[in-house]
């Protein structure tokens, strides 16, 4: 995801990777506090794929710096990202398989499984609303927190049907 | 801080008829809430919980087992001692709001002390301060019909605390709200929390569970697990930076 936020925000205008990260933890309202290699690898990527490319500027008492732009062809993949929608299918198969596992072998214990699964869901839901009491009048961080609620809420919803159809699954996974 | 529970349940039992259509709603069940505490029931519908809500509450019975309120026992009390510790010391929110259509908020909100046979005027400064905290001021001549939901459901939160329950239970607070209005009613049982409140509330709403520092889970009338959510929450502010820069998948 960094390389085409990189890329959105040298759409606006030329800039050097320090403006870059500065930048880019601003965008999260001061949240994502980016290593700065990991931007300058980013860009050194997106410039070998031809997406981006840079100019050394003269400093005075200073080293010369790299100031990257936005290439034709950079300028077309960023609006072909920004144009497909994100469709992502929420499957969960890491859980689901530790479920089915656990119904299928004879040490399994989906209940248990199950329980402690909850137990981390809820928690994490705690862990969200701390930070959302703590940040709340931040809206990108409000946000995305909010969205991360409803996921486990979801995540806690299934889990209570898994819980209700562990005989079925065991009939299927033997 | 009191090291006796404020309610104490043991081997609860609650069943409902006779014979062959006997529903066993709670069985063997085992709950002590302390001081200061917010425990949060969670479970599937006809799990047993509401009736362990109107158990605690003195609304019902038990059909076995104890109920201990602040040490006493219930069953040594005779129906008036009952009511006397529901109506001083126990305060109710319901999903349904219940308030009376033909009262203001403001005679709802006073209403306990009316049903006690106390004069409203004498308690206007606690009536005000309820009101203020929360949050209408501005609406508190309104009847309900004239209040959103959310309103109404704040009304009957400050129904319920006027006369400073030593135990507030909540069955299904936010049932009825919509996000915003649900949202504003959570952060409410926050604050009243935060300031020593003690409350047992039933939910669906996980996101409201996980203010609680408990919360025990039901099945066919049995506690079957407890949770302790925020104990993640109180690792400290690195584990929740982790959280959220995980979040931002980097």
């Amino acid at each position: 995801m960094l390389r085409y936020i990189l890329m959105g925000l040298l759409a606006r205008r030329p800039a050097h990777g320090y403006e870059l990260r500065a930048a880019v933890s601003e965008m999260f309202g001061g949240r994502w506090d980016i290593n700065v290699g990991q931007v300058y690898t980013t860009l050194s990527r997106l410039e070998r794929s031809g997406l981006v490319e840079s100019e050394r500027v003269a400093q005075d008492n200073f080293p010369d710096r790299r100031v990257c732009s936005l290439t034709e062809a950079g300028t077309e993949e960023l609006f072909d990202w920004l144009i497909t929608p994100v469709d992502e299918m929420p499957l969960k198969q890491d859980l689901f398989a530790k479920i089915l596992l656990h119904c299928l072998l004879d040490a399994g214990d989906p209940a248990a499984f199950i329980r402690l699964q909850r137990q981390r869901c809820l928690e994490l839901l705690a862990q969200l609303s701390a930070l959302e009491t703590r940040d709340g009048t931040e809206p990108v961080t409000a946000l995305l927190l909010e969205g991360a609620g409803y996921h486990i809420e979801a995540d806690l919803r299934w889990l209570d049907r898994c819980e209700t159809r562990i005989a079925d699954l065991k009939g299927v996974a033997r | 801080m009191s090291s006796c529970p404020v309610v104490e349940a043991e081997a609860l039992f609650k069943t409902y008829g006779e014979g062959d259509t006997a529903v066993a709603a709670l069985r063997g069940l085992d709950l002590a809430v302390a001081e200061g505490e917010m425990v949060a029931v969670m479970g599937p519908s006809g799990c047993g919980k509401s009736t362990l809500l109107h158990v605690l509450g003195t609304v019902e019975t038990p059909t076995r087992g104890t109920v201990r309120f602040r040490g006493r026992s219930l069953a040594d009390l005779d129906d008036r001692g009952r009511t006397a510790i529901r109506r001083d010391h126990i305060g109710f929110v319901f999903q349904a709001f219940n308030l009376v259509p033909v009262l203001s908020a403001e005679e709802n909100i006073a209403l306990p002390l009316i049903v006690a046979g106390d004069r409203p005027k004498l308690h206007q400064d606690r009536i005000d301060a309820l009101i203020a905290e929360v949050g209408l001021d501005d609406r508190r001549d309104k009847l309900p019909s004239q209040l959103s939901g959310g309103e109404q459901q704040r009304v009957a939160i400050a129904r319920a605390l006027l006369r400073e329950p030593g135990l507030l239970l909540a069955d299904e607070p936010t049932g009825s709200l919509d996000q915003a209005a649900g949202a504003a009613v959570l952060d409410l049982f926050r604050r009243i929390h935060e300031r020593g409140q003690t409350i047992v509330v039933v939910t669906h709403d996980a996101k409201v569970a996980s203010h609680a520092e408990r919360i025990v889970i039901m099945r066919d009338g049995e506690i079957v697990d407890e949770v302790r959510p925020r104990a993640a929450a109180a690792r400290g502010p690195k584990a929740l930076e982790t959280t959220v820069t995980g979040l931002l998948g980097r």
